[in-house]
């Protein structure tokens, strides 16, 4: 059957791009991975695309899975949407959707849709939103990172990478004007030891910020998430569940943070 | 420091439909993991703890109705 989220990444996008396929599933797009159970997506921010996404999700069977309806007004304010459904063989989909992805620039967000891009592609995250989306709370994507940041041009790749053999390999041609203390131990000649040091407290800084962010929706939507799950609104088809959706998150889930 | 094994490495090698009926193959072994998966990986509820909220909301049908 290939890779569903290859094929739903084209439903979603059959008319115009509406969703770009990001994370994990990125990574096995641009060959550094084969393990990602789930698919994930920038939508665009618009009510055609969220509205499109429903449709695709909904042909197939989707449920809403406790999450901010997949709806212009919360994913604006950085909310994220969820959904499930089985295929054909039985096996378990998972669809996860935002428009605002964390540390992505807007500028970048808005090539994403751009009317030019090309339409024959499969509409895939840029390697440097991939990679600042993964600068997560978790230690497992870092090495990704790395791995991503391989596949830039040198002076990008010095920008990202979390791999201390590359900065000092890198720094002392590319180095100039980087901010990032690794980088610039690396071109004081400083030893690989205090290199290493560098770049593991850069990714612990940038773990806790990560967890930080999800901290504060966490508090947010905490009653809401309490509430989606009372009413098993997971349990509806999707056509039926979403504006109950709209109006439970209407009820508690502040469009912004507070 | 490599993070791909040459096993790995062979995907850039992979035509897109052998890389996609890899993923296939992977995907289809991968089902069995899928109760001990967490329930969100990505967006903004990683740190919610689903399963105490559905525990909580047990507990509470479970608990019988507070005297008037």
């Amino acid at each position: 059957m290939g890779n569903r989220y290859f094929e739903l990444t084209r439903e979603f996008n059959r008319s115009g791009t509406v969703a770009v396929l990001s994370s994990g599933q990125a990574v096995v797009w641009y060959r550094l991975a084969i393990m990602s159970k789930d698919g994930d997506w920038i939508v665009r921010e618009d009510s055609t695309a969220c509205s499109r996404i429903r449709h695709v999700l909904a042909e197939h069977g989707a449920c809403y899975r406790a999450g901010a309806p997949l709806e212009v007004d919360w994913l604006a304010g950085g909310w994220s949407s969820h959904f499930e459904f089985h295929d054909a063989k039985g096996l378990r989909i998972r669809c996860d959707f935002v428009s605002r992805p964390p540390r992505v620039a807007p500028a970048a967000l808005a090539a994403m849709f751009a009317p030019d891009r090309p339409r024959e592609q499969l509409p895939v995250v840029d390697l440097q939103s991939l990679i600042t989306t993964k600068q997560t709370q978790r230690a497992k994507d870092y090495p990704i990172i790395g791995a991503l940041a391989r596949l830039l041009p040198p002076a990008d790749e010095l920008r990202f990478t979390t791999d201390p053999d590359r900065i000092l390999e890198l720094a002392g041609v590319h180095g100039a004007g980087s901010s990032r203390p690794a980088v610039r131990l690396a071109m004081q000649n400083r030893n690989r030891d205090e290199v290493v040091v560098a770049l593991a407290r850069e990714a612990d800084a940038q773990q806790l910020l990560d967890r930080a962010r999800l901290k504060q929706y966490e508090r947010a939507g905490a009653e809401y998430m309490r509430e989606f799950l009372r009413s098993d609104l997971g349990n509806l088809p999707l056509a039926e569940a979403h504006p109950r959706v709209v109006a439970l998150a209407d009820r508690l889930l502040p469009r912004r943070l507070p | 420091m490599e993070l791909l094994s040459e096993d790995d490495q062979n995907l850039k090698g992979m035509t897109r439909a052998e890389l996609e009926a890899a993923w296939d193959l992977w995907f289809e072994l991968a089902r069995h993991t899928d109760d001990f998966d967490p329930p969100y990986t990505h967006g903004v509820f990683q740190t919610v703890d689903v399963d105490a909220l559905r525990r909580e909301l047990a507990n509470e049908v479970k608990q019988p109705p507070a005297n008037p």
